[in-house]
Formats: C-alpha cells, sequence, structure tokens
C-alpha cells in the first residue's frame, strides 16, 4: 500500500523531545532529537509500553519498561533481534510537519 | 547537596542482560517471551532481573525439580520485570503496567504455580493483585516445601555446620525463613547452628538498602566464633552481597538451593561468587574475556557493567 502523506501540524510545534499525535485512531510519536524530526508507532510492540517516555542514546530510542532499544536510523530495528518498531517517514514543507501514513 | 543522578532503565536492563548472559552457565535457558504454541505448562519459575546475576539459583531450582521428575517453564530476562526497578523511581503508572503484563503473560501456559525467585517480586505482585489471577504465586522456597517428601528420598548426607542468615521483616519473608529451615533440617547431616546476629534488614539485603557492614561482620564474626564452615541464605540477594565475606572469614556462603543440591547429588558452578572471588573488577574482565569476545561487547561498557552488578 502506498503511504499517505498527513500533516500534523507547524514545525515549530514539535520542540526537542516527543510527544504523541493522533492520526484518524493510530497513536505516533513525533520526536525532535538533537534537532532532527523522527516518527514512530506510540507503543512498544513488545508490550505496549509508552514510546513517548523513551530513553534516547542519539537515534536510538529505549521503551521504558524493559529497554527494548530501536534504532531510528535503522527503520526501526532492534537491537537485540526482537521485533522492530514500526517507524514512519517525516517532510516538512513549508513550515508544516507530514508523516507518511500506511506505507 | 547534590541529589544522586537517577540511573536509566536503559542502562539498568542492558546490565543485567550484558551480565546476565556472560555469567549464565551453558545449559542454562530460559524465556523472555512464551512462543504462541508453548504447550501447558504446571509449573513457571519467574526470574526478576537482578536474579539473573545468579543463574545457578534457577538452573538448580530447575535441576532440583528434575530430580523428582517436575518440569517448569522459566521466564527471566528483563522482559519479566516485574516493576520493582520503575516503583524504586516512583514511576507507579510504569509500575502498575509492568507488574500487570508479567502477570498477565504468565496465564498463557495455564499453570497451576509460578513462583518467584526474588522476595521483592513477590511484593510488587502481591500489591498488583496477584491473588486475582487463575495460579497460584508465591515465593520458590514454598514449592519445595511442597514437594520436600519426596526430594527427602534422594538426600544423601551433607556434613556441614551452619549458620542461617534470614529475614523477617513481614510475614511472607517469616514465612521463607521457616520454609528455609524445614528444608534444611530435612538435609541429613546438616548442624544448623543457633546464632543471634543472622537476621538480616527490610525484605532481603539488596544492592540499595544492604545489610549494614557491622551487622554483616557480627554475623561472620560469630559464624566463625561458632565453628561454622558455612552460611546459608534464602535469597540471591543476601547470597550477593555476602559471599565476598569468604576471603576475610573462610566462611562459606551458600544458597539454600546449594545445599539441597549437594545433598541431591547435583553438581554445579556459581559463576558469580568466582567472579566475586577474583575480588579485582580487572581480574574478571579477563577471566571472562572469552565470554565477552563471544557476545560482542565492548570491554569498556561490559566493565562497568561488570563493576555495577558483581561490585556493588
Amino acid at each position: 500500500m502506498e503511504a499517505s502523506w498527513v500533516n500534523v501540524g507547524s514545525e515549530d510545534r514539535f520542540a526537542e523531545g516527543m510527544q504523541t499525535v493522533a492520526v484518524g485512531r493510530q497513536k505516533i510519536v513525533v520526536a525532535r532529537l538533537k534537532g532532527r524530526l523522527f516518527a514512530f508507532d506510540a507503543l512498544c510492540p513488545h508490550a505496549q509500553g509508552p514510546m513517548e517516555r523513551s530513553e534516547t542514546e542519539g537515534a536510538i530510542v529505549s521503551c521504558p519498561l524493559h529497554a527494548w532499544r530501536f534504532d531510528l536510523e535503522d527503520g526501526g530495528k532492534e537491537l537485540h533481534g526482537y521485533r522492530g518498531l514500526q517507524v514512519h517517514d517525516v517532510k516538512v514543507t513549508d513550515g508544516q510537519v507530514f508523516l507518511a501514513i500506511g506505507s | 547537596m547534590a541529589s544522586e543522578q537517577r540511573p536509566s532503565y536503559t542502562s539498568l536492563f542492558e546490565t543485567v542482560r550484558g551480565v546476565g548472559n556472560l555469567l549464565a552457565p551453558d545449559d542454562f535457558t530460559y524465556y523472555t517471551e512464551l512462543p504462541i504454541d508453548t504447550p501447558e505448562s504446571q509449573l513457571i519459575v519467574h526470574l526478576s532481573c537482578m536474579a539473573h546475576y545468579t543463574p545457578h539459583i534457577p538452573l538448580l531450582a530447575q535441576k532440583i525439580l528434575q530430580k523428582i521428575d517436575l518440569d517448569c517453564l522459566i521466564l527471566g530476562g528483563p522482559e519479566n520485570c516485574c516493576g520493582e526497578l520503575h516503583k524504586h523511581f516512583k514511576d507507579h503508572d510504569l509500575e502498575r503496567q509492568t507488574a500487570k503484563i508479567v502477570m498477565n503473560g504468565f496465564r498463557q501456559p495455564k499453570p497451576r504455580k509460578v513462583v518467584s525467585i526474588c522476595p521483592d517480586c513477590d511484593e510488587v505482585f502481591s500489591a498488583h493483585g496477584v491473588g486475582r489471577m487463575p495460579y497460584q504465586h508465591s515465593n520458590i522456597s514454598d514449592l519445595f516445601i511442597e514437594y520436600l517428601d519426596r526430594l527427602k528420598t534422594h538426600m544423601k548426607p551433607v556434613n556441614m555446620r551452619l549458620v542461617a542468615h534470614f529475614h523477617t521483616a513481614n510475614d511472607a519473608r517469616q514465612r521463607d525463613a521457616r520454609n528455609m529451615m524445614t528444608i534444611m533440617n530435612a538435609v541429613p547431616g546438616l548442624q544448623i547452628i543457633e546464632a543471634q546476629h543472622a537476621l538480616g534488614p527490610g525484605v532481603h539485603c539488596q544492592t540499595l538498602h544492604p545489610m549494614p557492614v557491622p551487622d554483616q561482620e557480627r554475623m561472620f564474626a560469630e559464624a566463625r566464633e561458632l565453628g561454622a564452615h558455612a552460611i546459608v541464605v534464602p535469597y540471591h540477594s543476601c547470597y550477593r552481597q555476602h559471599c565476598k565475606m569468604q576471603l576475610k572469614y573462610g566462611i562459606t556462603v551458600h544458597h539454600m538451593f546449594n545445599i539441597l543440591a549437594m545433598s541431591l547429588s547435583i553438581p554445579f558452578s556459581e559463576p558469580f561468587k568466582e567472579m566475586r572471588l577474583l575480588d579485582d573488577v580487572d581480574a574478571v574482565v579477563e577471566a571472562l574475556g572469552s565470554r565477552i569476545q563471544r557476545h560482542g561487547y565492548d570491554k569498556k561498557l561490559i566493565r562497568a557493567q561488570i563493576s555495577r552488578a558483581i561490585f556493588c
């Protein structure tokens, strides 16, 4: 299925850190990490931990429940070999942030 | 006064994974998640996070049960954290979520009984309603009481003079202390010596609330005066704190399963103790060198983890 780009708001809305946005029934975390924007599913694929409260190390985010660790620069790959995290492409056009949904 | 910086969950859980993997005997296996097609199992042994530093304890539990033809599933890893770490850092919503996840996860193979190695897990699960689950949950000492008569038929004498270390912080811990004494009294040849200074603090001796050093010294000095060969402890955490005292007092520290295993002629090694008694973090890194290499661990990072886990 081809992804559709969904506008989730103005770029200034997403300061350094993480926040969850709703896209239809889907909850997605938009994270600005050292200035770069990333987007990924709001629930950890292990036990539905709250990814908005992830600990971060560069572009690696760790679920706070059991520290499954996901590399956002490698498609959300889990570093211990467990299931990966769904990541979404992000683009900024005319100051607006768009997420690729349904890819 | 500057407040102590809180370690991240990532660093804590990665230490459990890293050091746990390095110390795990080759024949120690456990599930972090149960496969969807896991057959029903009567019994689950649950490992808490820090219990991975002393993997011989759950391994012995499994081997002791096998001696009487009982099988069990072992569930462990940070994936089965009870929520105690989150509780400690006052992240109570995460604590609740973590506890519920693991307690619900136990239901999958429809066990009759789930036993935990660590008393903190007992306390957290009790606080989050494990009593309403469709299985019984208790500390692992209860399980060995249940099967003690069957175990007795396999026991051989262990000629040893012991002081028993114990905790009495609440009813559950008093029960564990009684269980340990009942199990030890069932082992032929053991002589358990009455001591005045063997009571531990709190729920158990743990990293953040260890037995105070003066009390620990009193316990070992008394044991030596009484002519004890060993101090037997009920919990993995007490074992971790006290086993280094062997260097100063020449008194061996045994987890109660060690004694049971000796009586049942089950051989075992004690990787944590072997490493702790090296008494030097670099010596441990060297001793574990081939395993560190096999796992591809960063030497500097794993050294820090070893220091935190073994020399705390």
